[in-house]
């Protein structure tokens, strides 16, 4: 993370460099030249006209119109990207439908969420300590591994989740192993999970993560 | 979020309102009231006002803690959009465990009818 205005830990450091490399790595639907194309759709993103009217209309669905894109990945995946970038808050079981009635597998879908979602917390990170964003590795070459896992339930979510987990949070992505790897890789260093350290009293932590909560209109 | 939960091992009592701006202060949480505007503003990705509030918080809580707030904010402003585009439902232990929250910060108006509504 270069130029960064704070210190960072040796541990985020690595973590947010491996999710960034792992991206660049042939995934289970999407070639790791798809996924860098992923990450940079995500990042030109916040420019997008059609977004920004989206966000400001009452609902969004009622704003019709093309996203400014990099035309390199299908449009299904564009919605999905610039929607979970710029309005997840107001993403509905309708809209899911819709994006899925235009050509994505379920599989795809749960791969684009953790590769958007893991460059979101990357990218969130360098920018708020003051570094310039991480420039992106080369893609690897290889076919997508096409693995998914069958130990997934119907537990009323819009696509089914690990059949074992302890909250439906750490299940959501099951579907695809490596897109739980990917995410929770990136996400671990943020919370308390494992071994990682902060700075800050617990109340502090949960203060901070339920204020993000509020202002992404996420319920959960 | 087990913020009541944290709060009662600290000792004190957080008012859990200030996460939706529902009372103004510090929430009886240290700093709180600087927290949650630099949550805010990572969240909303507003780097000038970040830049400006990372300037003003060195000073207050020191540089490692800002460092891990924008951490912990960052983490958050991914794992929400996992939450918002798998459409997941709230299982039993998050339910449970923020019930109290929920109810103080009425964070269920997040989840309308329409999020799971189908076309």
């Amino acid at each position: 993370m270069r130029a960064a205005k704070l210190p960072v830990r040796e541990s985020t450091l690595r973590a947010h460099q491996r999710t960034l490399e792992t991206i660049a790595s042939p995934g289970a639907w999407w070639s790791g030249e798809d996924r860098i194309a992923i990450v940079e759709e995500a990042r030109s993103a916040v420019n997008c006209p059609l977004c920004q009217q989206r966000s400001k209309a009452l609902s969004p669905a009622t704003i019709d119109g093309d996203h400014d894109h990099n035309g390199e990945l299908p449009e299904a995946a564009i919605e999905v990207i610039h929607a979970m970038r710029n309005d997840s808050g107001r993403l509905t079981r309708r809209w899911f439908d819709g994006v899925m009635a235009s050509g994505l597998d379920r599989e795809a879908y749960v791969e684009l969420v953790s590769v958007v979602a893991s460059s979101v917390v990357v990218d969130t990170f360098a920018q708020g300590i003051g570094a310039t964003i991480t420039e992106l590795p080369m893609a690897q070459p290889g076919e997508p591994s096409r693995e998914s896992s069958a130990e997934v339930a119907e537990a009323g979510a819009w696509i089914p989740i690990a059949a074992q987990g302890k909250a439906n949070i750490l299940s959501s992505l099951g579907l695809l192993p490596g897109a739980v790897d990917l995410f929770f890789g990136a996400f671990n260093e943020s919370y308390y999970m494992g071994t990682t350290e902060l700075d800050l009293q617990h109340r502090q932590v949960e203060l901070v993560a339920s204020k993000v909560s509020a202002v992404n209109q996420c319920f959960y | 979020m087990a913020l009541r939960e944290s709060a009662k091992h600290a000792g004190q009592d957080a008012d859990l309102r200030l996460v939706t701006g529902l009372v103004d202060g510090d929430g009886g949480v240290e700093h709180g009231d600087f927290l949650v505007r630099m949550a805010e503003a990572v969240a909303r990705w507003q780097w000038n006002d970040v830049a400006r509030l990372r300037e003003e918080s060195v000073a207050l809580m020191g540089e490692q803690p800002i460092s891990d707030a924008i951490l912990v904010a960052s983490g958050f402003n991914g794992i929400t959009r996992v939450a918002d585009a798998t459409g997941i439902r709230l299982d039993k232990i998050t339910e449970s465990t923020t019930a109290d929250l929920r109810s103080l910060t009425k964070i269920d108006d997040f989840a309308p009818a329409e999020k799971w509504s189908g076309s």
